[in-house]
Formats: structure tokens, C-alpha cells, sequence
């Protein structure tokens, strides 16, 4: 099969995965969600523990820490686990637990980002780019802005309230960190050696997990804290959202796996085919 | 013309891939066939080098350029994706090796192989120092040949160009060992453009030397037939159009001795070893030559106050692309050998294409 034909196929199987989250009744969707979330996340970690084995240098710790962020990810999305844990030690020694995972979620991601800077070469951006990333750090500073917490809120609770500060700040980097990457795949769309698709899903597949939740902040007018309560895991539009995006992540990852196969095996049709 | 030259080359690597596709693809030449005696390609080169040292240079780079446009397109036809080799310098060695060499015997030790232009592999990837060494055993380019320094410029071009275009890096290629200076195989030494090291090696690679080889003596052994390699002695006359494009000197402007003076010396030098191998020192001993070389069909000859030669199937325009400035080194040689042949002074006058033939005049010099 022809490695685009696998690729399309296998985004369409993504967007129907995540359908499902929302098409089938709430209470089986919840159900659905829990499992699919953690188990797609679970993918990418050990696809993308495998695709780490094949590079080196900085390529080799970006795709490291992009696994170990998955892992962690993945256990912040098992909601049973997080009940029994409230269960057993407490409303406090949980937050903590989830504040702690949530920052080492954030240093493997961002570790992961600094590397993949380090690989991407960022000079070839033309000047559409630049002003696409200049507008992009604008709508993040403002998804910032929009977020930052009252003096009451703050004098309430700091911890929580400086750590979802921080965690909005870490995300908008996040996004301008990696937005490079697909627009470097757009930009040598038509050159002759292009960049990678597989690099662009799995980096794109990330951005979109990342900002959806702020643009369906921005699109509803709803807070944050709302959504987290309402919508996910819950068999909403915004799991689905997850869903498709975790399996983008994976689907990169697994391409990035296979295509010296893939490539070679195009050679080996092409040479056979008299037609070509 | 440097268009045109870049399509021939453009030509001669689409007929390859076609080939290893395995194309039904008509002979071009039904009766001495779409080979050719590797001393052909061979001696024209070392008559250019001798004469003009500068032009190991111009054939690298040359062969260079046109290797590296080429395989973008038998890239993109064979459906291989552009980002194949994305970030090639972050791969792990044991990968680089094996799917570079996989890639490369598949498709370029393919056509190197159909050519029979010699026996390619990738030899090792250093990926830390991004450096890469590719073997060519029964190098076409230096059988038989007995030189000083390795003088494979055409393939250390062809590869350097060919690997550039895979890894979509600007990369060059000298040969570190030349079965010309007495090694077992070829084997080119493959590294960035921008290491140091490597531009030191290259420019030494390229100096200025004047080669001297015995020319004579590899006729000689040509004639008899001697086989010089595993893969024998002919090789696809598509190797010595690119041969010939690569390599073409038309101008004096720069002092160089042009593709016809050059001709022109190796005719004059060639004729009596000619006329000794087949004992016979009549102007019909060309017709011998030029079809034993496998190069050119012979039909006649008339020797009058000018001599009238009709050739046919000639090796450099055996294709759709027909071009005089292609001939210049075999008018010049044409030129040398019939004159010391005849004891006459003649000069080249004309040549027209008839059909499939090519007529040339040489006339007395005035």
C-alpha cells in the first residue's frame, strides 16, 4: 500500500474514533473517552520510545522527553486512578500528587521543544512565517491575559492559582515552540527535498491537542475551570477533540517508524512496474 | 549548448532508470549494439586531462551537477518521498548504513551495474563526522590504467551528486584509493561541503597535476583484447555521452587545448600502433578499428583529392540528441589518423547528417 493512502487512511480512522466519543449515548461516551484517552497517549509513548531509538543527538532527547511526557500525560488521564488516590490519601496529598505530575508533564514537553529548536531549522522560515508567528505570540498573549487569576482568587489560593497561571504560560510556549515545524513542512511543501510529514503530524498533533482548549475557551466564553469540570472526559466535543489529536500524535509517530520502509518498498513497485 | 549538453545528460540518466525499470527500450544500434570498448570513454579522458589538467575540475563538476538534477527526478518517479532522508545527520549510524545502502544497490548499483560502468556499494557511514565511503569495484573509468593519483572524476562527481540529491546536502566526493594506482577497487570518500577537511582533500583531489599515462600501451591492450575487469570490457554508450557532456572543451579562450586539437594529436599518435596490431597500413585499417572499439560502423571510405567517410551507428550521436560539438574530438581524431594513413595533410571540412549516416570531408590543406 502506498504510504499516503496509509497515512489518509489512518487519519480517517482517527476522526472516526473520535466521532464516536459524542455519537454514542453520554454515558457509554464517558466510558469510551476514559479508556480511549489514556490508551492512545499510551501509544505514543512507546511509539515514540521506538522512534527515539532510531535518531540521535537532539532528535533522539526530543522524541525521549516527547515519551515521557506522553507516559506522564497518560497517567494524568486515568480518572479512576485519581479517584481511588482521592479515595485512599486525601483531597490535599492528591492535588499535590497532580500539581507535581503536572509540572514534570510540563518539563518533559518543554525539554522536548527546546531539542526539537535545536534540530528544526528555524533561520528558513520566510517573512510570511514570521508574521504568522508574530500574530500567533499575539493571540497568545492575550489567551494569557484573558487568563490571569484576580488578587482575590490569588490571595485564596496561590499555589493553585500561580500554577494555572504557569501552565497557561507553558502551553502558549509550547505552541509557538512547535508552530515552526508545520510551517517549515508548508513552507517546502513544493521544494525539492521537503520536511518530514510524519515530524509535522506528530508536532502538529500536539499544537492541536494544546490549543483547542483555548480556542473552545475562546469560542464558548466559558472558564477553564468549567471546562475541565464539564466536558472532559464526559463524551464531549472537546474529547473527541483529544482523542483525534493524541492519535495524529501516534499516527506521526508510527509513520516516522515506517517510512524507510514504505519508501523502499515504492521503490521496489516502481522498479517492477512496467506501466510506471 | 550547455543546455542542450544538460539534456543529453538528462537523456542518458531517464534511458538508465528505464532500463532498471525494465523498460522494453529499443537498441539504439542494431548492428555493434548499445555497448562500447571502455577504452573509448577512457582514452578520451586521459587525452583531456594530459592536455588540459584544469579539466579534472571541470568534469567533477560537471558530472556533479547533472547526478544531483537527475536524481530528484528518478526520486520523484520511482515515488520515493523527498523527506526520505530527513535529518540524516540524527540518524543512528547501524540505520544510516543500512537504509542508505539499501536505497543506493536498488536503484543506483542497479544502473551502474546495466551501464556496466562498475560494482557500487556503500562501504561505510560515519554519521558523527556526516562522512561516507562508497566502493566502485571494476571501475570503468580507470581499468587498465596505470596512474599516480586516482583520476575517477567523473564518478566522484556522479556520486557526490548522487548522495547530495538523497540527503539534500551539499556534499563532495575524492577517491581515498583508484584501482589506477594499483588498489583493489575504487573507493570515494563522501563529506560535507563545509568541512574543512574535506574541501582540503578535494582541492588536492582536483589540483592541477599533470597525469601522464601510456596511452599507447593501453591501445595495445585494448586491440588484443585483454579482459580488464569482472564485468568485461564494454560498457553502455549512455556512460560515454555523459562522458563526452561532461567533459566538453569547445573554446581556446582560456588556453586550453580544444576537444578537436586533442583529437586530433590521438589520431596522429595512434595511427602507426594501429596500422602495426593489424598489419596493414591501408586507410580500410580504420574501418577495423573503429568496429572492433565497437564505436563506429564504418560504411565507406573514398579517397580522392578529399576523402569522404560515411559513418554509421556512432557512438556519440547514437541517440535522439544529435550534436556536432560532440564530435569535435572524434573529427580531430579522424583527422590525425586518415592523414598519417595516407601521408597527406588533410583537414576537416564538413559533416552532415544522412539519415542515420554521418558523412565527414577532410579536405587537402590549403
Amino acid at each position: 500500500m502506498d504510504r499516503r493512502f496509509i497515512l489518509i487512511l489512518a487519519i480517517i480512522g482517527a476522526v472516526l474514533l473520535s466521532v464516536l466519543s459524542f455519537i454514542i449515548p453520554k454515558n457509554v461516551g464517558s466510558v469510551y473517552v476514559s479508556v480511549m484517552q489514556p490508551l492512545a497517549l499510551f501509544m505514543g509513548f512507546l511509539l515514540a520510545f521506538e522512534v527515539s531509538l532510531n535518531y540521535g543527538r537532539e532528535l533522539k532527547k526530543s522524541f525521549l522527553f516527547l515519551s515521557l511526557f506522553l507516559l506522564l500525560y497518560m497517567v494524568s488521564n486515568i480518572l479512576p486512578l485519581w479517584q481511588y488516590f482521592y479515595s485512599s490519601l486525601g483531597n490535599t496529598t492528591t492535588l499535590y500528587l497532580i500539581q507535581i505530575l503536572q509540572i514534570a508533564c510540563y518539563a518533559m514537553v518543554l525539554t522536548s521543544c527546546a531539542y526539537t529548536l535545536r534540530v528544526i531549522e528555524v533561520k528558513r522560515i520566510n517573512r510570511y512565517g514570521w508574521i504568522f508567528i508574530g500574530l500567533l505570540a499575539l493571540l497568545c498573549v492575550y489567551i494569557v491575559i484573558r487568563n490571569l487569576p484576580t488578587m482575590n482568587a490569588i490571595s485564596a489560593d496561590p499555589t493553585t492559582q500561580i500554577l494555572r497561571l504557569l501552565i497557561t504560560i507553558f502551553d502558549m510556549a509550547i505552541i509557538l515552540m512547535l508552530v515552526p515545524v508545520v510551517l517549515l513542512y508548508i513552507q517546502h511543501l513544493k521544494s525539492k527535498a521537503k520536511e518530514s510529514i510524519t515530524f509535522m503530524l506528530i508536532m502538529g498533533g500536539l499544537i492541536f491537542s494544546i490549543i483547542s482548549t483555548y480556542i473552545f475557551e475562546l469560542a464558548t466564553g466559558m472558564s477553564l475551570d468549567k471546562i475541565a469540570t464539564d466536558y472532559f472526559q464526559k463524551g464531549s466535543v472537546l474529547d473527541a477533540i483529544y482523542i483525534f489529536s493524541y492519535c495524529i500524535i501516534a499516527i506521526g509517530l508510527y509513520g516516522n517508524i515506517k517510512y524507510s520502509e514504505w519508501g523502499y518498498q515504492a521503490i521496489v513497485k516502481a522498479l517492477s512496474s512496467k506501466e510506471n | 549548448m550547455d543546455i542542450e549538453l544538460d539534456k543529453l545528460n538528462d537523456e542518458v540518466w531517464q534511458s538508465a532508470l528505464a532500463r532498471i525499470m525494465k523498460k522494453d527500450l529499443p537498441v539504439v544500434r542494431t548492428s555493434l549494439g548499445d555497448d562500447i570498448d571502455l577504452y573509448v570513454p577512457q582514452m578520451r579522458t586521459l587525452m583531456m586531462v594530459e592536455a588540459n589538467p584544469d579539466i579534472a575540475r571541470l568534469i567533477y563538476n560537471l558530472s556533479r551537477v547533472s547526478a544531483n538534477r537527475n536524481v530528484f527526478v528518478i526520486m520523484k518517479r520511482l515515488g520515493m518521498p523527498a523527506d526520505y532522508f530527513w535529518k540524516f545527520e540524527y540518524w543512528v549510524n547501524d540505520r544510516a548504513y543500512e537504509t542508505l545502502r539499501k536505497v543506493m544497490n536498488k536503484v543506483f548499483t542497479a544502473i551502474m551495474n546495466l551501464n556496466k560502468e562498475g560494482n557500487l556499494d556503500v562501504q561505510s557511514v560515519d554519521i558523527e563526522h556526516m562522512r561516507l565511503t562508497l566502493s566502485f569495484k571494476d571501475c570503468v573509468e580507470c581499468a587498465g590504467v596505470a596512474a599516480e593519483k586516482g583520476l575517477c572524476y567523473y564518478h566522484a562527481g556522479t556520486f557526490s551528486g548522487i548522495i547530495s540529491a538523497l540527503l539534500n546536502k551539499e556534499m563532495d566526493a575524492f577517491e581515498i584509493t583508484c584501482h589506477a594506482k594499483g588498489d583493489e577497487a575504487c573507493t570515494f570518500l563522501i563529506g560535507k561541503r563545509d568541512d574543512p577537511e574535506i574541501t582540503a582533500k578535494m582541492n588536492e583531489y582536483l589540483a592541477t597535476v599533470k597525469i601522464e599515462t601510456r596511452i599507447d600501451e593501453r591501445l595495445n591492450t585494448c586491440l588484443q583484447g585483454n579482459v580488464l575487469r569482472g564485468m568485461g570490457n564494454l560498457v553502455n554508450v549512455g556512460y560515454y555521452h555523459s562522458m563526452i557532456a561532461n567533459s566538453i572543451i569547445i573554446g581556446q579562450a582560456d588556453g586550453s587545448s580544444s576537444s578537436f586539437d586533442i583529437g586530433l594529436d590521438y589520431g596522429i599518435k595512434m595511427a602507426p600502433i594501429i596500422a602495426a596490431f593489424y598489419n596493414d597500413n591501408q586507410i580500410d585499417v580504420i574501418k577495423k578499428y573503429f568496429r572492433q572499439l565497437h564505436h563506429i560502423d564504418i560504411k565507406t571510405i573514398e579517397v580522392g583529392e578529399n576523402v569522404d567517410i560515411v559513418l554509421s551507428e556512432c557512438a556519440e550521436t547514437a541517440t535522439m540528441f544529435r550534436n556536432k560539438e560532440l564530435l569535435h574530438f572524434l573529427f580531430g581524431e579522424l583527422q590525425g589518423l586518415v592523414s598519417q594513413l595516407i601521408n597527406r595533410t588533410l583537414v576537416y571540412q564538413d559533416s552532415v547528417f544522412e539519415n542515420s549516416d554521418l558523412k565527414v570531408k577532410l579536405s587537402p590543406q590549403v
